[in-house]
């Protein structure tokens, strides 16, 4: 892919994998409190803690997995760690630069670096945009492309997707979820980012179409570098993705390691009751279910 | 289809009105005794009043007023449609009637769309206090009667043109009459649409694309152009189809009432009005309602038609499902 100036080109520099150990993204003690508010002043009458003090860090080109039930806080680290959603303290420093202190013109420059793909990929797509424009926004609006060559690059991204040119002209309810989730993965390509926060990217569709997408991550991955933040609550998609897995639980992170070891040995009880709440393909075979204080099931 | 047969019919009427403006508002001869002519649409003869249109058979007495009135070499209005009470034109009445109910109707619905889509899309958007205490100025309009306030508008507007005295003429003081009435509408209208886009801009905001937007980081300018406004287009043009009636019915009612449109500027309103004083047992004048009616009727169906095509043109989903 060309790539346009010459500040891009620096970031790709500083980022190739090997040179050090020097994590991309790195989470200290993020918290998100959203307030509760009653009556007619909107008093603030406490908080809810969707995520209190979450810390991890993430090297090039590798995925950390998030993994909670639902409601533990897992989506709002990712919208938080993104400045989508403010969050109530904390630092995220991407490359060593503090994402939350950026002015705004910075922070234009830091959103090229870190995208996200959303769960819905009915709804993260605008309905009344045709798709090449869409996947041709970002370039657009940061200025990196237009003309022949913002169609060009649009092109090329809809095809590296695995869809192919001609979609670009077509709305997106024309496609089936499996080819929106593309759509979105390209259009989070578009601006050659560095960090993907994926938001349980494959829950909505079904299994086939997931390893499809799956595979298409870990392709994407290999080709450009990337680094994950993998958020879903699916032990089977994490374990196969993952590099890295967090596990999250009321706003917490409980155990943080390697794949295998958080999979095979597993040292907090509420990863092993997460663990044995996995769903078993034979209904006969009667499993132990580890109960945990607090889960919500 | 029937989309298009709306828009054929709208554009049809406003351009007949329009186009007939020269002959409703052209000076007529209206006899010798007369100093200076009138306008078509107000120039009438009172022992031609209430004749019948020209293509119904004539009752005997009328014909014999009608007769003497020729002999006698007075004004004859124009009888296509029938004269009024006064014994004008019922033709140009209606046509300049169209062209105030019309204009009234079309003005304040688009008042009403422009003020409430820039005020719904600002407080949705922004939300939270702003949000607040626009939506409280909202309910508070709502609160007061708008029948007070747009008599309150039309009296204080008044006021100030009876205090120019004769610097203001008559025709300039009818303007203005139509102009506060338009804006009286239009100002009230827009409640029910900021209301209907401030929700709707809040569940568009909620969407993942939107979301999308902001970690892309594209400008605040470019959301509201390409993500919120076309998102926003149904509502606008569904509320715009049913406010252009709403308005044309409200100023119906204001002159109706005698607030709005007055003697001897013609609405439809206020022919209507007219007319069902015409009804009755003995003699019924039925073309003196029907005519307003049924005009009124056909522009509140074309619009219709025509929101519905318009709807369905700026809905990708749609056609193809």
């Amino acid at each position: 892919m060309v790539r346009m100036s010459s500040e891009a080109n620096m970031d790709h520099e500083t980022s190739q994998p090997g040179n050090g150990h020097d994590p991309l993204l790195v989470v200290e003690d993020l918290k998100t409190h959203f307030p509760i508010r009653r009556g007619f002043f909107q008093r603030v009458v406490g908080h809810v803690k969707a995520v209190d003090g979450v810390s991890f860090s993430i090297d090039p080109g590798r995925t950390l997995g998030l993994v909670g039930e639902s409601g533990c806080g897992k989506t709002t680290v990712g919208r938080s760690l993104l400045k989508l959603i403010p969050a109530t303290g904390g630092r995220v420093l991407y490359k060593g630069e503090s994402v939350f202190d950026q002015p705004p013109q910075e922070m234009r420059r830091l959103r090229r670096q870190m995208q996200i793909i959303f769960q819905d990929p009915a709804g993260s797509l605008n309905p009344r945009m045709r798709v090449g424009r869409i996947v041709g926004e970002p370039l657009e609006v940061h200025g990196m492309a237009s003309g022949d060559e913002l169609q060009e690059r649009v092109e090329h991204l809809l095809e590296r997707c695995g869809l192919w040119k001609q979609a670009a002209d077509r709305y997106p309810h024309e496609f089936s979820g499996g080819q929106r989730q593309r759509i979105g993965i390209a259009r989070a390509l578009a601006l050659e980012p560095k960090l993907i926060v994926c938001d349980e990217p494959t829950s909505a569709l079904d299994v086939s179409i997931q390893s499809q997408i799956l595979n298409l991550l870990d392709d994407l991955q290999e080709e450009f570098n990337l680094s994950y933040l993998f958020i879903s609550h699916d032990m089977a998609v994490i374990h196969h993705v993952c590099d890295r897995i967090a596990v999250m639980f009321n706003g917490k992170i409980v155990e943080e390691g390697d794949r295998d070891q958080i999979i095979n040995d597993p040292q907090h009880e509420y990863t092993r009751a997460l663990l044995s709440a996995v769903p078993d393909v034979d209904p006969r075979r009667v499993k132990n279910r580890i109960k945990y204080e607090g889960m919500r099931m | 289809m029937t989309g298009v047969a709306g828009l054929v019919i709208l554009v049809g009427m406003v351009l007949l009105c329009i186009v007939s403006l020269p002959w409703t508002f052209g000076i007529v001869e209206t006899g010798p005794d007369l100093v200076h002519g009138q306008r078509r649409f107000e120039a009438g003869n009172l022992s031609l009043n209430l004749l019948p249109p020209s293509w119904m058979s004539m009752s005997t007495d009328d014909q014999k007023r009608l007769d003497a009135a020729i002999e006698a070499g007075e004004f004859i209005p124009g009888r296509l449609l029938g004269t009024d009470k006064h014994g004008r034109d019922y033709l140009a009445r209606c046509l300049v009637g169209g062209t105030i109910s019309l204009g009234i109707g079309l003005s304040s619905a688009l008042i009403a769309v422009i003020i409430g889509t820039a005020y719904g899309v600002v407080s949705g958007y922004y939300g939270g206090r702003l949000d607040a205490f626009l939506m409280r100025c909202v309910d508070v309009l709502y609160g007061l009667p708008y029948i007070l306030l747009v008599v309150l508008l039309a009296v204080a507007v008044d006021g100030i043109v009876q205090r120019m005295g004769t610097q203001v003429s008559t025709q300039w003081a009818q303007v203005i009459n139509v102009i506060t009435l338009l804006v009286a509408i239009g100002g009230i209208s827009w409640l029910t649409m900021s209301r209907v886009i401030r929700g709707q801009v809040l569940s568009l905001k909620a969407r993942p694309y939107m979301e999308t937007c902001r970690a892309i980081g594209v400008p605040l300018g470019r959301q509201f152009r390409l993500h919120l406004l076309p998102n926003l287009i149904a509502p606008i043009v569904v509320y715009a189809t049913l406010a252009v009636p709403a308005a044309i019915l409200s100023e119906s009612f204001l002159s109706f009432l005698g607030i709005g449109v007055r003697e001897p500027l013609p609405s439809w309103g206020n022919l209507a009005a007219d007319g069902l004083n015409e009804l009755n047992m003995v003699t019924s004048r039925w073309w003196l309602l029907f005519w307003p009616c049924f005009l009124i009727g056909m522009t509140l169906l074309s619009l219709n038609f025509l929101g519905d095509h318009l709807r369905e043109r700026f809905d990708p989903t749609a056609g193809t499902a």
